[in-house]
Parts: structure tokens; C-alpha cells; sequence
């Protein structure tokens, strides 16, 4: 027989197995890895983009070079050479005058061409608190003003304002400036004018400090290709969105960990669907093989025609998946339309390689070693059916296994250390628990050998004991299915609450600055009896890093750094901010003299340890302190964050101002007004927009997570399923047995339920503590979210497991209760 | 005219339990084409393992089988196969029809895997044959058991086989339905002047072979 011939032949018997349904399950084991895979890839990786793009906004370009000094004309040259489109923005601070009102703004002038990506919202009707958006920024001699600087000077649209030797017209009312960096410390109110009255105010010589920067829009090549060909000054910086809004990118940050932990254990399962599915079709072609052999065929042969099947259904997994994945993805896209971009970028084609070649990985490590004993049948089984071919040793086959696994995790996380202790660890406590379990089952089967049991649980006793072995990678399936589902529906709760917690709906937003000492009192108090939810007013002493254990920030090599080069806002209190964990070190030191406690990631960015003396300089005053503790913050919560932090005896000598955030709810923004009027010397920042923005972003992320986790259910129902099915030719046989010796149908069906009950109540403990180890370490090692072990879950898991096996089981095993006796026993199947 | 198979001090024997166990011994034979034979014998005797044997399904301990004109004692697995592939079949007590093909499909399965030319014509003029036309797509699992022998008995023409083994073909069978496919197994034998050899404890399909050997605890007798 040819090849050509033999592929026909394999051609032939598998559309005829098809057609009969013996491949359905593996097929939708399959197919479901492919579309799990892929739609979450791609899905992810688009929603990746419409995240990035959103965050974009935030930048107000796709990349953005910042500069002390005046952008060289050669890069806008280059960038016009990749074909990208740029525009230039100027920024600083400066006093704005109205009459006898003077305030410090923070100036803005915009180039043509701005602003370039995000929202500018502007108004010029004082009426009017919608606005439109903008399309380009203001005219020459014109000027675009905050509310809150309009408060401050005491203005009108139309009036005009001094800025520098200029005088400007105001034109309209800033309501929105989505690119507005969130920069806390430098958040005067804004001023926005034309970039080319500049020249005319003479405001750049004065000798405040400039930020320039180069907005930067295109594909992500030419981008690339640019910041590569850049050659930057020590003052010039690549910002990227992860410097524009740590909160944001941390939220983004941990919705892209956990849909790709989705994700995988989605696969996982499948996986686990496809290798049980595969195992019994082995079975059930022992005799089909025999009987080839009888007809003449080899044995390489029938290996060939068994892998072209294999390699063919995974072709058309790969395909059918392809295209499913890829309608899935378009109706999760349509589902979020409101909340994504209009133009959604497709998936780089890497997605989609990812996720269909995941139906070739399955494939081969879990289906094909399963079907190797297929060949290895005697032919002298078509005499005697005993004769059973030697499958892979299980060792082997929980290699192969294992080394596919390792294989998509690495794909999917790009980290081979990673991907290989992972899954050496994981064979190792499954070698560990089934071993245990194998035993232990042994153990109770001698048991229970000696003690009388009603006749339907005797049944279901013996029918899960006889085979402990096969038994227990049963539990364990069940087990590992029910623990991925329980992880993967907790982490989704905790992780919405997290984000809840860290942005409640009373988050601060507003931050106040420079509250002087002798206004602490009254400030407080006016919050207070506004009623605005605050925090702490927080002691701030101006400093400045000059050496670290008496070598100066040349010698240390940290001159360059930006914490180095400007104020650093330095706190005093005892109690441990919320939000705040010491790393290393003791926080009780700070109660002795002398003592400073720094947060831990820019101490090692600072190459300072513990226990060195930082030489400080506040307000002229030279402080020694020493490190005696390091400190991690959470960034993405909304309140005043420390670099540093006095003991109090440091602080007593120094003259602090303080600052603290609080809630303004929107409809309290006149009150606000008011306040900015009582306090003029204090700054405030708002920082609703930002917060807005960080909800629209997680209202999104919270679809998509919900959409995920219903596909990873159906995996594990998937995996349920095909255990079940796997057992039914057994069951047939042993039901039909039973009716024989005149058992009825309640009989068997109490000792199906028993069994399954046993079953479900062995995997949920299981898996219940499985989950309990799992999520301790995903929570403190992978999301930093404190831990909580379940409570209710011990009870309801269980229960939920129960039912949802009967229900399985009352479907999948009719045939069992229905089919009658004799039937059974004939058909040629079993 | 060469033999169709003949046995030489053909000898089994199995490990069982760390025991050696000696199912067959001393064990000569010769069948004739067109020959039938049939193999009786008590259960346990040994009648099967001696099928298995003569087929090239199995590897003799001892001794020389030659089957078609080809010796095939010491050849490997495989290359029995291609010896089984050029003529030999076979009809088994308990049918083994593929659940998953229809009674078509499982008639057209050796023809297509021995590359005959137009499988699913003769697969269909063997059911006409047998007397299934009609239950040609039918799966397995809704013919009964006689007519799933029958279905067998098609598949084991197919190809028209230069010999055929039948191990206790009507041993599920009820007595009616049994006598039905002995008749259809000679009648087609006629036809066809295939080899037959069946083994069987029913004394009736014996008796309608040509000759009858007899087995006893892995010994052979003729039975005259
Ligand atoms: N591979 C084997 N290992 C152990 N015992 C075997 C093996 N093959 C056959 N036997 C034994 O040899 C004897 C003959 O078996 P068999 O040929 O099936 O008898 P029959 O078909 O006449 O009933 C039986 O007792 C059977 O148990
Ligand atoms: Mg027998």
C-alpha cells in the first residue's frame, strides 16, 4: 500500500469516525484549547493596544522625548524621515498677573499640530460646563486658563492676563487636558498659550526650569527606529506611559497578569480534556487495530495512519479554532465597544500563532503518546480479547505531558526559568499526591474489605478502589479542574475588590500642598466641616540628598538622578502610612534619634542600603541620619506617598508645611472654589480626571474578565465530561452485568451516586486546598494583595461538585440505566 | 499443487505464573486448498492458540508452519502481515465489526486496505450476497447478532481470500441463527473454493467439514 494510499486510507477512517461520533469529544477538547488560546491572546493582545492606546491619551502621544533644553531640529528632521508625526510642547513654571492678583501657574505653550492624541476640553462660555473638544490649541495673544487660576486671579473670560512681558486675552476655560502629567509636585494651576508668543514673553530666560518635549505619533517601528537612533543628554528622557500614571499601569499591569493566567489554565484544562479523551479512544481502537493487523497492515503503518489522523485533526482544530477564536474576539470587542477606542489595532499575528499552535502542542504531548500502544496491538487479540497492549509507562507519559505544558507556559510567558520550575514543581506534588492517594486508596479497600456496607455503596467503594491507580488521576483531574476554577473565580473577586478598595468611590481627588503651619488648624477644619473624607495633613520638609555616607552624590555616582536633582518631599510621622510595608529593617527605629526610613525602590536605585548615613539639607540645615529601614508603597492608592520619612527628633528641628488629599464629590465643586478663595497661598491639585480615566479602564478590564473566566468554566466542564465519558463503556458493561443479576434501575443509579458523590467530595477537599496554597502564593508573591484563606467555600465547593457530577452523570450515563441487558452485552464496543 | 498450510512438530508453549506451560505440542498437519476442516475439542484445549498459530497471528515455540506456500514460523510480525495481507481472513466468534463504521464501511476495509479496485462496489455485492443490501448503513450496534455475523462473514470474502479461518463463528449464536451462517459460510466456500478451516465444539458444523481433527490437552488426533 502506498503512502498516498495509506493517507486516503486515514483520510477515509477518520471522516467515517467522525460521522459516527466517536471523535467528537476529543475534537471539542481540542477545538476548546484552540479557542481559549487564541481568543485570549489575541483578545489580549488587542485589548493590550486599546489599553495602551487609552493610556496614550494620558501621554497625549504614542512616545514623548522630554528635555531641559530646546528640542534639536534634527530629531523632528528624523522623525519626519520614519514618517511620524510630532509637535513640541513647552513647559514651566511662572507668576501670572491680573491687576494687583498674582499666581504661579504652570505655563504651557503648544505648537501647531497639538493636541495630538487625548482630550482637550475647553470652553468659552462661563455658562457652559460641557465645552467642546479642541482640535488644535490657543491662538498668538491668546490664552486658555484652569477654573481654578481664573479663581485664584479673579477673572473673566475676556479679561487678560500678564505673563511675562505678554499680555494675553483669555479666550477659554480649561475643563480637560487629558495629557496633563500627574505629577503631584509640580501641580500649579494651568496656564495654556501658543507656542509661538514664547519668543515675545521672554519667559525662557529667565532661568526657571523648561521641560520640552517632542510628541510623537506612528507605527510602532518608526518609533522604535527613532528612540534607538536618539542620542540623549543626562537632562533628556523617553517617556513612556508606565512615568506617566504608575496607578493606571498597575491596574493594567494586573488585569494582563491574571488573563493570561486565565488563559493558561484554560489550556491546562483542555489539555487535561484532550489527554483523558485521547486515552479512551486508544481504548476503544485496540480492536480496530488488531483487526488491521489481521488484514496485513504493519506496524509503522498503522502508526502513520493513527499520527496523519492526529496531525489532520489538529490542522482542522487549528483552522475551525482560528476562525471561532477570531468571531469570539470580535463579539468581545463589540461588547466593550463603549468602552475601547473607535479603531481598534488588529492582533500582531504572534497571538495567533500562539494560540493555534497550542492545538499541535496538545496534541502532541497529550494525545499522541496515548495512541502509541495503538500500534503496538497483537493481532492475536482478535482471539483473545484479553490481550491488551502495554500503554506508555506513566512516567513517560507525565513527562511528555509535562514537557508540552512547559512548552505553552513558556509561550506564553516568554521565561524559561520560570515555565521549568513551575512545572517541575507541579510534578512533583502530583507524583506526590498521586502516590498518596494510590496508597491511601489501597489502604481503605483492605478496610473496607472486612465491614458490611449496603449493597449500593459497597458498589461504589469497589468500583473506585479496584483501580486505585486509575482511580486517583481521576481525583486529581477532578481536583485540579475544580482548584483552577476556584482560583481563577477568586482571583477575579479579589482582584475587582482590590481595585474597589484602592479606588473607592470617596478616593481622594484633590491633593493639597503648602498648608502652612499657622493655617494646619483651620485648613482641617474646613474639610472637616464640609464634610469631605481626608487624610492625614502630613508634615512636608523640603530637602535635598547631598551624601551618602559622607561621599557626595558625584563620588556616590547618583548626581544624575532626577530625586537627586530636585526637592525631595520628606515626611515625619509614627505610624506606618496605609499602604505602606517595610521591607527590611525596623520601622519601631524611627522612634530613636537620627534615624530615616526610605522606600526601598528608589533606595536601591540610589544604591543606598540599610544602615547608611544620608547627609540631608533641609531648608539650610544639615541633617546626618541613618537608613534603619526600607519601605515598599503601593503607588496606585490615591494618597500622599514618601520617599523618606524622619524619626521625630530630625523633624522638631525643621519648619514643616503640610499636605493631605480629600474627596470633593462633583457636585460640591463651587464649595471647592470657594476654598481655593480662603487659602490662596495653598496649591490644589485635581486629580479627577485621572481617577475617571483609571475607572473606565477597569470597568473594561472587568468585562473581559468576566467573558474569560466563562470560557475557562466550559474547560471544566469540558475535562468532567470527557472523565465521565471515558468511564461509560465500563459502566455499560457493569450496569448491563447488574440488570442481569436482576439489579433494578434505582439500584445502580444509588451506586452511580454514591460513587460520584465520593468522587466530587475527595477531588473538592482536594482541590480546596490546592487553591488555599495557590492563591497564598499567587496573592503575596504575584499581585501583592494580602491573603485571606476561604471560608464558606469549604462548604459550598463540595456540594456544588456533588450536584454538578449527578447532573453530568444523569446525562452522560442514561444509556446506563436505559439500555437493556442484552444489548450491552453484545455490542462489539465494549 | 502446494499445500494450503501445513505444520511441522509445531509446539507452544507460554509462561504462565513463572511456570512454563505447554499448550501445544508435537502438533502435524496438512490442509489442501479448498479443503474444509474443522478443529474440535473441549474448552481450554488448546484449539484457539492452534488458529492463532496457523494464521501467523502468533509465534510458534517450535517447530515449522508453512501457510500459502510460505514458511512464516521465524518471520517477524510484520512480515506475516504482508503474508496475511495476500490472502488469508477471518470470521470470530464475537463478529468484531467496527462500532464506529457502518456495515458497508466495515466490508469495504480490507479491500481498501489491500488497494483493491472498486471496494464499494464489491463490499455492496457482498452484502447482497449475505443478504444485507438493505442494512448497509447500518452501525453495528443496530443489527442483531446474526446479522452481524453475516456482515463478517461478507468481510471475511472480501478480497476473495485464498483461506479462512472461523473461530467458533456461531458460538454467540442462537441454534437457528447458527445453522443460518454455517449454510452461509459453506455455500460462499463453495462458490469461491476458498480454504476453510474452522474451530468449533458445535458436532453438527463439523460434521458438514471434510475432515475433523480433534484436540486433546495440546495434541492432535484425526478424527477418521
Ligand atoms: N499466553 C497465554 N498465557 C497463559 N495461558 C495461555 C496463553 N494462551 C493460552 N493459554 C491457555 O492455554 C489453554 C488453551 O487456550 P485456548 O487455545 O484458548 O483454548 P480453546 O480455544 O481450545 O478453548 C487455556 O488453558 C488458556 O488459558
Ligand atoms: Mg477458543
Amino acid at each position: 500500500m502506498s503512502r498516498w494510499a495509506e493517507l486516503r486510507l486515514a483520510l477515509r477512517l477518520l471522516w467515517r469516525e467522525a460521522r459516527s461520533g466517536e471523535l467528537t469529544l476529543i475534537v471539542t477538547a481540542l477545538l476548546l484549547a484552540v479557542v481559549a488560546t487564541t481568543t485570549i491572546a489575541v483578545f489580549s493582545a488587542r485589548l493590550d493596544a486599546a489599553m495602551q492606546y487609552r493610556a496614550n491619551d494620558v501621554l497625549g502621544a504614542d512616545m514623548r522625548v522630554r528635555s531641559a533644553t530646546p528640542i534639536p531640529p534634527e530629531w523632528q528632521q528624523q522623525a519626519d524621515a520614519l514618517g511620524l508625526q510630532h509637535t513640541r510642547t513647552l513647559s514651566f513654571a511662572s507668576v501670572v498677573l491680573h491687576d494687583e492678583a498674582m499666581n504661579l501657574a504652570a505655563i504651557k505653550a503648544v505648537d501647531e499640530g497639538y493636541p495630538m492624541r487625548g482630550r482637550l476640553r475647553v470652553t468659552d462660555r462661563a455658562d457652559d460646563e460641557q465645552g467642546t473638544l479642541r482640535q488644535q490649541g490657543p491662538q498668538s495673544g491668546e490664552a486658555w486658563l484652569e477654573p481654578r487660576l481664573m479663581a485664584l486671579l479673579g477673572v473673566q473670560l475676556g479679561d487678560e492676563v500678564e505673563v511675562g512681558r505678554l499680555a494675553l486675552r483669555i479666550v477659554g476655560v480649561l475643563l480637560e487636558e487629558s495629557d496633563r502629567s500627574g505629577n503631584f509636585y509640580s501641580f500649579n494651576p494651568r496656564l495654556m498659550m501658543n507656542w509661538h508668543d514664547i519668543a515675545a514673553s521672554g519667559l525662557t530666560e529667565a532661568g526657571s526650569r523648561l521641560n520640552y518635549r517632542l510628541l510623537l505619533q506612528g507605527n510602532d517601528t518608526a518609533l522604535q527606529q527613532l528612540q534607538n537612533s536618539l542620542v540623549l543628554e543626562p537632562n533628556q528622557q523617553i517617556e513612556t506611559i508606565q512615568d506617566s500614571n504608575q496607578a493606571l499601569s498597575n491596574a493594567l499591569e494586573k488585569a494582563r497578569q491574571y488573563l493570561s493566567l486565565a488563559a493558561l489554565l484554560a489550556v491546562v484544562l483542555a489539555s487535561v480534556a484532550v489527554a483523558i479523551s485521547a486515552q479512551s479512544y486508544a481504548q476503544r481502537h485496540y480492536d480496530i487495530s488488531a483487526l488491521m493487523r489481521t488484514f496485513g497492515l504493519a506496524q509503522a503503518q498503522i502508526t502513520r495512519i493513527y499520527t496523519e489522523q492526529l496531525l489532520i485533526l489538529a490542522v482542522l482544530a487549528m483552522v475551525a479554532g482560528a476562525v471561532l477564536a477570531f468571531s469570539l474576539q470580535a463579539a468581545l470587542i463589540w461588547l466593550l465597544q463603549d468602552v475601547l477606542p473607535k479603531q481598534l489595532p488588529h492582533a500582531p499575528w504572534q497571538a495567533w500563532l500562539l494560540g493555534t499552535s497550542s492545538a499541535g502542542i496538545t496534541l502532541l504531548g497529550f494525545a499522541l503518546p496515548h495512541l502509541y500502544p495503538l500500534a503496538r496491538v497483537s493481532p492475536l487479540r482478535v482471539l483473545r480479547r484479553d490481550l491488551t497492549p502495554v500503554p506508555l509507562q506513566g512516567w513517560v507519559l507525565s513527562a511528555v505531558a509535562m514537557l508540552a505544558l512547559t512548552g505553552l507556559l513558556w509561550l506564553f510567558t516568554g521565561d524559561v526559568v520560570m515555565s521549568v520550575g513551575v512545572m517541575l514543581g507541579g510534578a512533583l506534588v502530583l507524583l506526590l499526591l498521586l502516590t498518596l492517594l494510590t496508597f491511601g486508596i489501597g489502604r481503605w479497600r483492605q478496610r473496607l474489605q472486612q465491614r458490611d456496607l449496603p449493597l449500593t455503596r459497597r458498589f461504589a467503594w469497589q468500583r473506585l478502589t479496584r483501580n486505585g491507580r486509575q482511580t486517583a488521576g481521576q481525583i486529581l483531574a477532578l481536583a485540579l479542574t475544580l482548584m483552577i476554577m476556584v482560583v481563577i473565580a477568586n482571583l477575579r473577586h479579589d482582584l475587582l475588590a482590590d481595585w474597589q478598595a484602592s479606588l473607592p468611590d470617596d478616593a481622594p481627588n484633590v491633593f493639597a500642598v503648602n498648608i502652612q503651619p499657622y493655617e494646619k488648624a483651620q485648613f482641617e477644619q474646613s474639610l472637616d466641616e464640609a464634610g469631605w473624607a481626608r487624610q492625614t495633613l502630613y508634615p512636608v520638609y523640603p530637602s535635598r540628598l547631598i551624601a551618602v555616607n559622607e561621599r557626595t552624590v558625584e563620588e556616590h555616582g547618583i548626581s544624575e538622578d532626577p530625586a537627586v536633582n530636585r526637592d525631595l518631599i520628606i515626611t515625619s510621622v509614627t505610624e506606618l502610612p496605609k499602604g505602606n510595608r517595610v521591607e527590611s529593617g525596623r520601622w519601631q527605629a524611627l522612634q530613636e534619634a537620627g534615624q530615616v526610613s526610605v522606600e526601598a525602590r528608589l533606595a536601591q536605585r540610589l544604591n543606598i542600603a540599610l544602615g547608611d548615613t544620608l547627609h540631608i539639607r533641609s531648608a539650610g540645615q544639615d541633617q546626618y541620619v541613618t537608613v534603619s529601614s526600607l519601605r515598599s508603597i503601593d503607588w496606585s492608592s490615591l494618597s500622599p506617598n514618601f520617599y523618606f520619612i524622619f524619626s521625630p527628633d530630625v523633624a522638631a528641628t525643621l519648619h514643616p508645611n503640610y499636605m493631605t488629599s480629600f474627596h470633593v464629590p462633583s457636585e460640591q465643586q463651587a464649595q471647592l472654589t470657594q476654598l481655593i478663595r480662603s487659602y490662596p497661598g495653598v496649591t490644589l491639585l485635581d486629580t479627577q480626571a485621572i481617577i475617571e480615566q483609571i475607572q473606565g479602564v477597569l470597568q473594561q478590564v472587568t468585562l473581559a474578565i468576566e467573558l474569560i473566566l466563562l470560557l475557562v468554566l466550559i474547560a471544566a466542564v469540558l475535562v468532567l465530561v470527557a472523565a465521565l465519558l471515558a468511564s461509560l463503556p465500563g459502566r455499560l458493561r457493569e450496569g448491563a452485568m447488574l440488570r442481569t443479576l436482576g439489579a433494578g434501575r434505582t439500584l445502580i443509579q444509588q451506586a452511580q451516586r454514591s460513587e460520584l458523590t465520593l468522587l466530587a467530595l475527595m477531588s473538592s477537599g482536594l482541590a480546596l486546598i490546592g487553591a488555599e496554597l495557590m492563591m497564598a502564593g499567587v496573592y503575596q508573591g504575584v499581585l501583592n494583595i494580602p491573603y485571606q484563606p476561604f471560608g464558606w467555600h469549604w462548604l459550598v465547593l463540595p456540594l456544588i461538585t456533588v450536584l454538578l457530577l449527578w447532573g453530568i452523570g444523569r446525562v452522560l450515563m442514561r444509556p446506563v440505566l436505559t439500555v437493556s441487558p442484552l444489548h450491552v452485552l453484545r455490542d462489539n464496543r465494549s | 499443487m502446494t499445500s494450503s498450510l501445513l505444520i511441522r512438530q509445531l509446539e507452544k508453549t507460554v509462561n504462565s505464573g513463572g511456570q512454563p506451560l505447554t499448550i501445544l505440542q508435537g502438533i502435524d498437519l496438512e490442509i489442501k486448498p479448498s479443503d474444509t476442516v474443522a478443529i474440535v475439542g473441549a474448552s481450554g484445549s488448546g484449539k484457539s492458540t492452534l488458529l492463532g498459530l496457523m494464521a501467523g497471528l502468533d509465534q510458534p515455540t517450535a517447530g515449522e508452519v508453512h501457510l500459502l506456500g510460505q514458511r512464516i514460523d521465524a518471520l517477524s510480525e510484520d512480515e506475516r502481515a504482508a503474508v496475511r495481507g495476500q490472502g488469508v481472513s477471518f470470521v470470530f466468534q464475537n463478529f468484531q465489526l467496527l462500532g464506529g463504521l457502518t456495515a458497508l464501511e466495515n466490508v469495504m476495509l480490507p479491500l481498501e486496505i489491500r488497494g483493491q479496485a472498486k471496494p464499494r462496489q464489491q463490499a455492496q455485492a457482498l452484502l447482497q450476497e449475505v443478504g444485507l443490501a438493505a442494512r448497509a448503513h447500518h452501525y453495528p450496534n443496530q443489527l442483531s447478532g446474526g446479522e452481524q455475523q453475516r456482515v463478517a462473514i461478507a468481510r471475511a470474502f472480501a478480497g476473495a481470500p485464498k483461506i479462512l479461518f472461523a473461530d467458533e463463528p456461531t458460538g454467540n449464536l442462537d441454534q437457528t441463527t447458527g445453522a443460518q451462517i454455517e449454510d452461509l459460510l459453506f455455500a460462499l466456500n463453495e462458490q469461491t473454493g476458498t480454504t476453510l478451516v474452522l474451530v468449533t465444539h458445535d458436532p453438527e458444523l463439523a460434521a458438514r467439514c471434510q475432515r475433523q481433527v480433534h484436540m486433546t490437552d495440546g495434541r492432535l488426533q484425526e478424527v477418521l
